[in-house]
């Protein structure tokens, strides 16, 4: 398979946040600021890359019947792994994802790219493919924190856009607006296929 | 039989290795998650006693205290003005523990409050807790201190809009401060 | 210490609902909510496992990782531990209560993955909860869930029947459905405890 390809459809076609809807948790729970929701898809987008690695390199060893064990531990220890070192070198940022960082291991993301890419490809594909995912987790985080960020706090990346007259609609940053921002964003790729289509 | 051993086998290699590569990642990291979480406290006890004339860094005591969910510690400092207490508090917020050091008087004053941590408040409502603004508001307030949503009376502080309750969960986290320094004065006279 | 515990409970279901304000769970909330009698039978195998597993958790943490100073294997074990406990529940009910499995084991596999159940154990650990505590935190987070996921499922199945824009069918409409009842539960924000 391209490298290519595998990257075109890890961020756009087979997009796992605004396409396959998966790991929802970190989704809403994380963007409700920028830095919020870059911090967990880089962390996401490591553990995926690891995990994919490690996975593709034992595949052939690990009995069929054990797999999902070994996933599990797997995983489990690359998030153990990204949990300390952000501990140790980002501790704010670690502070205000708080559990979600240990969550990552039940992310079905992660699951899924183990299951159906890293058992059966060989590893440089797969490290691709987690990059290609993970990518796509973080682009799609930013997206959604870029909207609850402006419109709930006035400001994007902790930069104030728009004086201190602004009057955020705080609800975008609460958790309510997470599910609606989202619901949105969601119809609005809708839209927008839905026109593409009508015009061919 | 046999089929069992082996998957068993595999599976505690991989547990084993797996272990093994956490023990190497604690083991580079720990001490500086250590030296951070302590840095942090160092220097909210700073902030909270900065208007203190003449505090004595050296003669930091770690006082005794009653057991109690809410205080995790409390170090006593002399200065020129007599006894000063920094006290580290943990109320729960809107979405966990929120931590604050509490500088108290031998009056059984605040004298400065310092949020360290409320990250698991809501950004922009809540975490605003942390800033000046809101925690200057208890220099000077007493044993009892409240926080009310309006109308702030004599030893009473209003909240912040829409933040209610993690503005409660700091006034509650300060009234048990002071009662612990208290308790520090009172447990040191015996 | 009844007085303590309730209010950790009533906060627990209602003012930080487990889904609604603290995201654990979205994945099946959103995935099994078509119709209320799923919904409900999620829930209740949520609960189930939750109260289990928080107990069991809590147990491991404080008697085995934390004298031993094995803290950053705390997210390993704990999984591993939730990954068992749902497969022995799955096999005690299947031959012993058959009645319950047929109701619930269909749902036990999904529970693994389910954010709700090693959030829990990782916050019981974090607030520092007591036994006590953390049982309590156990049973009201699978209420918490059973609650949200019940409610949501009451809507779905009235919006199947609506004539919803093309544009926002099935995932966008549930997601501002979800948004809207998240707004209701905001109002428990105010509950003097």
């Amino acid at each position: 398979m391209k490298k290519i390809d595998i990257l075109r459809s890890g961020l756009f076609k087979e997009n796992p946040t605004f396409v396959q809807l998966l790991g929802m948790c970190p989704t809403l729970a994380t963007t409700s600021s920028v830095k919020n929701g870059l911090g967990m898809g880089l962390s996401v987008t490591a553990v995926l890359m690891c995990a994919n690695l490690a996975i593709s390199a034992i595949r052939k060893l690990v009995p069929d019947k054990i797999r999902i064990a070994a996933y599990v531990i797997v995983i489990a220890g690359f998030v153990t792994i990204v949990d300390l070192l952000l501990k140790a070198f980002l501790p704010e940022l670690s502070k205000s994802l708080g559990i979600f960082i240990p969550l990552i291991v039940v992310n079905c993301v992660i699951f899924a790219r183990a299951e159906s890419f890293a058992s059966k490809n060989k590893v440089t594909d797969s490290i691709v493919d987690g990059l290609a995912m993970g990518l796509g987790v973080t682009g799609a985080l930013v997206i959604i924190a870029s909207f609850r960020e402006i419109i709930g706090n006035g400001t994007w990346f902790g930069l104030s856009l728009f004086g201190s007259s602004y009057q955020p609609a705080i609800m975008a940053v609460l958790p309510p607006g997470g599910f609606i921002i989202f619901g949105l964003i969601l119809g609005g790729i809708n839209l927008i296929r839905l026109r593409g289509k009508a015009d061919v | 039989m046999r089929e069992y051993i082996r998957l068993g086998g595999t599976l505690c290699i991989i547990a084993a290795v797996a272990t093994l590569l956490l023990a190497v990642a604690e083991h580079v990291t720990s001490e500086r998650i250590a030296a951070i979480a302590l840095a942090a406290e160092i220097k909210a006890m700073q902030d909270v006693l900065l208007g203190v004339d003449g505090v004595d860094e050296d003669t930091a005591t770690v006082m005794p205290q009653e057991d109690d969910s809410i205080v995790s510690s409390i170090t006593r400092f002399e200065s020129n003005e007599g006894y000063v207490y920094a006290v580290n508090v943990n109320p729960v917020g809107y979405g966990g523990p929120i931590e604050i050091m509490v500088g108290v008087n031998s009056n059984l004053e605040v004298i400065g409050v310092s949020v360290i941590d409320s990250s698991g408040e809501t950004p922009g409502l809540g975490s605003r807790v942390a800033e000046a603004e809101y925690t200057d508001k208890f220099i000077g307030k007493k044993k009892g201190v409240a926080v009310v949503k309006r109308d702030a009376g004599e030893n009473q502080v209003v909240a912040l809009t829409g933040a209610t309750i993690s503005s409660k969960a700091v006034g509650k986290g300060i009234k048990k401060a002071i009662e612990a320094a208290e308790e520090a004065m009172t447990i040191e006279k015996n | 210490m009844f007085k303590h515990l309730l209010v950790l409970a009533i906060t627990t279901i209602f003012v930080e609902n487990v889904v609604l304000v603290r995201f654990l769970g979205i994945c099946p909330f959103l995935g099994v909510s078509k119709n209320t009698g799923t919904a409900v039978g999620m829930g209740m195998a949520v609960t189930f496992v939750i109260t289990i597993s928080s107990v069991m958790t809590w147990l491991v943490s404080n008697y085995v990782l934390d004298p031993l100073g094995l803290e950053y294997l705390r997210t390993l074990s704990f999984i591993l531990i939730i990954a068992g406990l749902v497969q022995l529940v799955e096999m005690f009910t299947q031959k012993s209560i058959p009645s319950l499995y047929n109701a619930l084991g269909i749902y036990l596999p999904l529970i693994t993955t389910n954010c709700v159940v090693l959030g829990v154990a990782l916050l019981n650990v974090q607030n520092d909860h007591t036994f006590e505590e953390a049982l309590v935190y156990g049973i009201s987070s699978g209420l918490s869930f059973t609650l949200a996921i019940f409610l949501f499922a009451g809507v779905r199945e009235k919006l199947e029947a609506s004539d919803v824009p093309q544009f926002l069918k099935g995932f966008p409409i549930a997601l501002i459905t979800a948004g809207l009842i998240a707004i209701a539960f905001l109002g428990f924000a105010g509950l003097q405890l």
